[in-house]
């Protein structure tokens, strides 16, 4: 087996926006890759039908970020913000996307965001979604929508921060499944747009099982002008992993689907203590290939 | 009574012997340093520099050229050189007031040791500041008081949150802020729903919401107030990081400084200035004015432009002197006297700051001496208000010429005034001084030492011999070759015609040293070490040569007939007068031919120059005077009644100065008297009332000017030149005409009185009245009062006659 140019493309990034200033700067990450992989980028901004029905509440009221008062929700007033919103995230994104020159297409939709968000990605290679970003609301954890598209196992990406993103090295967990063969490939993919590093972490019970898995990742990166560091673990042992990947200065983590990720509590963990951006491949992604 | 005398040729010209000089050349001399001839002037100057009480500044008066600046320069330097070297003046940033920048008094020397201590410490903390806020120690502090805020932060929404989903609420956010949504199964409430829930249980909700709406207010209304705080740690935290970073450095700095105060306190202000600005110092050096809109903008100066205020822009520097400073401002304008702020342009926009404050020459000169020309410092605008100003104040105020005159309101700089004592020395001419001290008030309470320069000085022996030491001083200044005793002396007895006296020398150098170069240059055309008496004629003759196109084309005129001018026989009412011409530097003498004609009429003289308002005020003086002497010698006993028309011929320019009103009376004799005068004599001098003749200028030039005409026409030895007596002493003549004398081809006579004239000119005895009160039949004088008492008879005649045909 080896990467085939098939099994590397990234054709098409799904971008879900709305105009926070996370959601810009995980914007300019996305263009960035976007550029560096010559994918198109599909701009998506969903106004949240849980919000307008919520505003039709007769106890609605609105916390304003700004002076910290209230004010009485109505419908139509919050479809106005969306669509100011909506105006503001397409303009972003065109002006970012133009001056990359990289391909875009925009769209607004209303509905429940993660059902959208899972609509709209069947078409796209990968989904890129900014952080729950609200600078007061630090607490990280993962909302609905990260979690359905765990679920649901589409690739994914968390886009921390872009800075970091292309400058430090790649680091994926590999545990020799076809999903994490998938997710190699990815990794190489944006690693190549990157720093050129790539530290491997191999999942393994024993030391024969790391030689493996050695083995087989030099097969597959055979050629690649990468520079590869490896690290073996225990899957089992979930509190040495997470240890060993929290150690790890990277700019990208690449996590293929398995049981360890299944679970949302060692995610929000990551997300918590590291600075950095999060791709999620899953079965589907996994699937997706083999039909190729 | 005296006759007019014939000069004898030694009266003529005042020779200078070389033999009375004891050198071979001028090389052979001491230096001459001291000024010579000027000791009224030095007594002034040595006065004024020695006095030190305010007002007592110097105005040194003489004509351009009298050499008083190199002099007044060299004994300014040799006093200033003995006194004490004035303090070093730095302007410093004013953390106080940054529009007024500080004055900075330093001991001599330790202007620039402070310059460039604060230079090194500034580059120092450039290094050390940067270092300490990169270090690990100090990140890791950092990183303690976000984390804190960042957990207290985390902690309020977090509990809020639990809150909330204990309640069965949601936290959702909106483009704009949060709202609180009651779930249900993890999804919101739908309207529809909601409308189903039993009304207690929509109040318990409505409460929930309402209650953790409160908290939420609450802690988003906290948040801003931890962010403060956090700053204001931060800010703790890098104010200790910059004491320590900074803190040895300066205070070493204000150890060297412990003796002067006022920079040690200076020194401490810049400290805390460095604390509270420390982030300037991390900022990276190159500023973004490198390039705006991709347009390169010119290059901010050195650094960056906030880290310019910790510089020291030293205004007076003595490090290198010893002494009084002596300064002289060749250009004395407003601004090189006080000094100016300068502006630099930054895209587009002009700002300064105290380092562009520009040091005038008062700043220079404080503590000493300032030597200015009164007038260039006249002529530039507001210069000499100006300087008043910093002399009436005792201290240099560096304004805009905008902001003294209020014309611009634009913030500018205000740097602090700076006390100064300053002894200024203005050199300029007498009419200046004149001029100022009439019309200028505060002129005499600021300049109260005038030292006079002569411009010529007695001729003698011993001053003969200063004047060869001063030739060989500037010969050798201006690497000229050597004079020897002719040159010297040669140049001496021009020296005294030029100051039109045998007994004076000129103190003009600006015309010495001219002459000296030009007799040098021919000395050396001629391959002649030392320059001789033949090197300096062949400069005056070749002087007066390069200047005398016009002498010359007169001269032709006169030959040719064109003007008329006899210098032979005899005519009544006809004589030669004798006026100067001053082309430029070149001044020459030329015949006049004045003519009188005499009528009967009231008793007036009529001045035809006058009339055509061709003559000047002095000459119809002159005129006028020859009325007054007319009535008072010849009409006591009958009016006078001629009617007498005096003019000079062919002039056709104006005509001023009395020297020919002697003239002008011989014609008038001549006319009235029916005597011929001589033509072959010029007549020159003034006259009063009583018919004495007066001094006049000028009289080389004019002796001159009739000799060569006479020269042209042939010599007769019947042709001269009469002069008053008094001005016999101004005779320094040219060799030709010596020569002339001496071989009896032409003659010089000098008068005291118009008797004495006139009986030359005529040759027939003026005549004394004797006793009886008559004078002496066919002397001149009876032939004039005949006449007159002829007019005065016929006149009465006349006026009965008409007084007859009006009674009839």
């Amino acid at each position: 087996v080896s990467l085939s140019k098939d099994m590397r493309a990234i054709r098409r990034i799904l971008v879900a926006l709305d105009a926070s200033p996370r959601s810009l700067s995980a914007l300019q990450a996305a263009v960035e890759l976007a550029a560096k992989t010559e994918a198109e980028l599909a701009g998506l901004f969903v106004e949240d039908e849980d919000l307008l029905s919520l505003a039709e509440a007769p106890f609605a009221r609105e916390i304003l970020y700004s002076t910290a008062s209230q004010v009485a929700l109505n419908r139509s007033g919050m479809e106005r913000k969306f669509k100011a919103q909506a105006e503001q995230a397409r303009k972003a994104l065109a002006a970012a996307a133009d001056r990359a020159r990289v391909r875009w297409t925009f769209r607004t939709v209303r509905g429940k965001v993660a059902a959208e968000v899972l609509a709209a990605a069947g078409g796209a290679d990968l989904l890129s979604l900014g952080r729950e970003g609200w600078s007061a609301v630090r607490r990280p954890r993962i909302g609905s929508t990260v979690l359905a598209v765990m679920a649901e196992a589409l690739p994914a990406l968390i886009l921390c921060d872009r800075e970091r993103m292309f400058t430090l090295p790649v680091l994926i967990c590999y545990d020799g499944t076809a999903v994490a063969q998938r997710a190699l490939a990815t990794a190489v993919q944006v690693a190549e747009a990157g720093a050129k590093v790539l530290i491997l972490v191999l999942l393994a019970k024993d030391p024969e099982e790391v030689r493996t898995l050695k083995e087989e990742t030099a097969q597959l990166l055979k050629g690649s002008p990468l520079r590869l560091h490896y690290r073996s673990v225990d899957p089992e042992n979930e509190a040495n992993l997470l240890r060993i990947l929290k150690s790890e200065k990277a700019g990208v983590l690449v996590l293929p689907a398995g049981k360890l990720f299944a679970r949302r509590e060692p995610i929000e963990g990551l997300m918590r203590d590291l600075e950095t951006s999060l791709m999620f491949l899953g079965a589907r992604a996994a699937s997706e290939l083999e039909q190729r | 009574m005296d006759k007019a005398r014939a000069l004898p040729p030694d009266l003529l010209f005042r020779r200078c012997e070389p033999q009375q000089f004891k050198f071979k050349t001028t090389a052979e001399l001491e230096e001459l340093t001291e000024i010579i001839g000027q000791s009224r002037a030095l007594e002034a100057i040595q006065f004024g520099i020695g006095i030190q009480q305010p007002g007592f500044n110097l105005f040194l008066l003489g004509s351009p050229g009298t050499g008083e600046y190199a002099a007044v320069r060299r004994f300014l330097e040799q006093k200033a050189a003995k006194e004490k070297t004035p303090s070093d003046w730095c302007y410093v940033h004013n953390f106080d007031h940054s529009e007024r920048p500080r004055a900075l008094e330093l001991p001599p020397g330790r202007g620039p040791a402070l310059r460039d201590d604060v230079t090194r410490l500034v580059e120092e903390l450039r290094q050390a500041i940067p270092g300490a806020f990169e270090s690990e120690t100090y990140r890791a502090q950092k990183q303690v008081i976000d984390q804190e805020v960042k957990d207290r932060q985390e902690k309020a929404f977090e509990e809020i949150q639990q809150e909330a989903e204990a309640k069965g609420v949601a936290l959702l956010r909106t483009p704009t802020g949060i709202v609180l949504a009651p779930m249900r199964k993890d999804e919101v409430i739908s309207p529809e729903e909601l409308r189903q829930i039993p009304d207690a249980e929509l109040k318990r909700i409505e409460g929930d919401i309402n209650e953790l709406q409160k908290k939420l207010q609450t802690a988003l209304r906290q948040a801003p107030e931890w962010e403060r705080e956090r700053r204001e740690k931060t800010k703790e935290l890098n104010r200790e990081v910059t004491i320590l970073a900074v803190g040895h450095l300066i205070e070493d700095l204000r150890k060297r400084y412990e003796d002067l105060p006022e920079v040690t306190e200076y020194l401490g202000k810049m400290r805390q200035d460095i604390i509270d600005n420390v982030d300037e110092f991390l900022t990276p050096p190159e500023h973004p004015f490198a390039a705006v809109m991709a347009i390169p903008q010119p290059r901010a100066p050195k650094g960056s432009p906030f880290l310019r205020r910790y510089q020291v822009n030293l205004l007076a520097d003595h490090s290198k002197n010893h002494g009084a400073p002596v300064v002289y401002e060749d250009n004395p304008s407003y601004q090189n006297l006080v000094g100016q702020v300068e502006y630099m342009a930054q895209l587009g926009a002009l700002s300064t700051d105290f380092n562009l404050i520009r040091a005038g020459a008062l700043h220079r000169a404080n503590g000493g001496y300032l030597i200015l020309d009164a007038r260039k410092l006249l002529m530039q605008p507001y210069a000499w208000e100006g300087l008043k100003r910093v002399l009436r104040s005792s201290q240099i105020r560096i304004e805009s010429l905008g902001q003294m005159l209020s014309l611009v309101s634009t913030m500018s700089l205000e740097p602090e005034p700076i006390p100064v004592r300053t002894k200024v020395v203005l050199l300029g001419e007498r009419q200046l001084y004149y001029l100022l001290s009439a019309f200028d008030p505060e002129f005499n309470d600021l300049f109260k030492v005038g030292a006079d320069f002569d411009d010529a000085m007695d001729r003698s022996a011993e001053n003969d011999t200063l004047y060869a030491r001063l030739i060989g001083t500037i010969a050798r200044q201006d690497g000229l070759n050597p004079f020897g005793p002719s040159g010297v002396a040669r140049v001496i007895e021009h020296s005294s015609r030029v100051a039109g006296d045998s007994e004076k020398l000129l103190t003009q150098q600006r015309e010495l040293v001219d002459l000296l170069r030009e007799s040098d240059y021919w000395a050396r055309a001629a391959s002649r070490p030392a320059v001789t008496a033949a090197d300096v004629q062949k400069a005056i003759d070749a002087r007066t040569h390069r200047a005398d196109r016009v002498r010359e084309r007169l001269q032709e005129e006169y030959l040719k007939g064109t003007l008329l001018i006899d210098t032979k026989g005899e005519r009544v009412g006809q004589v030669n007068g004798l006026s100067v011409v001053q082309l430029g530097g070149f001044a020459f003498g030329h015949p006049v031919r004045i003519t009188a004609r005499v009528r009967l009429g009231k008793g007036e003289v009529i001045d035809i120059e006058r009339e055509v308002e061709l003559g000047g005020p002095i000459h119809s003086k002159g005129v006028l005077i020859l009325s007054g002497f007319l009535g008072a010698r010849y009409a006591h006993e009958h009016p006078l009644s001629l009617s007498a028309s005096l003019v000079f011929e062919q002039s056709y320019s104006g005509v001023e100065g009395d020297s020919a009103s002697s003239a002008e009376l011989y014609a008038l004799l001549s006319a009235l008297s029916g005597l011929g005068i001589k033509q072959s004599l010029a007549v020159t001098g003034s006259v009063n009332q009583h018919g004495q003749v007066q001094a006049i200028g000028g009289v080389n030039e004019k002796i001159e000017g009739f000799f060569d005409l006479c020269k042209a026409r042939g010599l007769t030895a019947e042709q001269g030149v009469l002069i008053p007596a008094s001005n016999v002493r101004h005779l320094m003549l040219r060799s030709d005409v010596v020569e002339a004398v001496e071989s009896g081809q032409f003659r010089i006579y000098s008068a005291e009185t118009i008797d004495q004239g006139i009986e030359l000119l005529t040759g027939v005895p003026a005549g004394e009245r004797d006793t009886s009160g008559k004078f002496p039949p066919d002397s001149v004088n009876y032939k004039v009062e005949a006449r007159l008492i002829e007019l005065a008879e016929k006149r009465q005649i006349a006026g009965q006659a008409r007084k007859g045909e009006g009674e009839t």
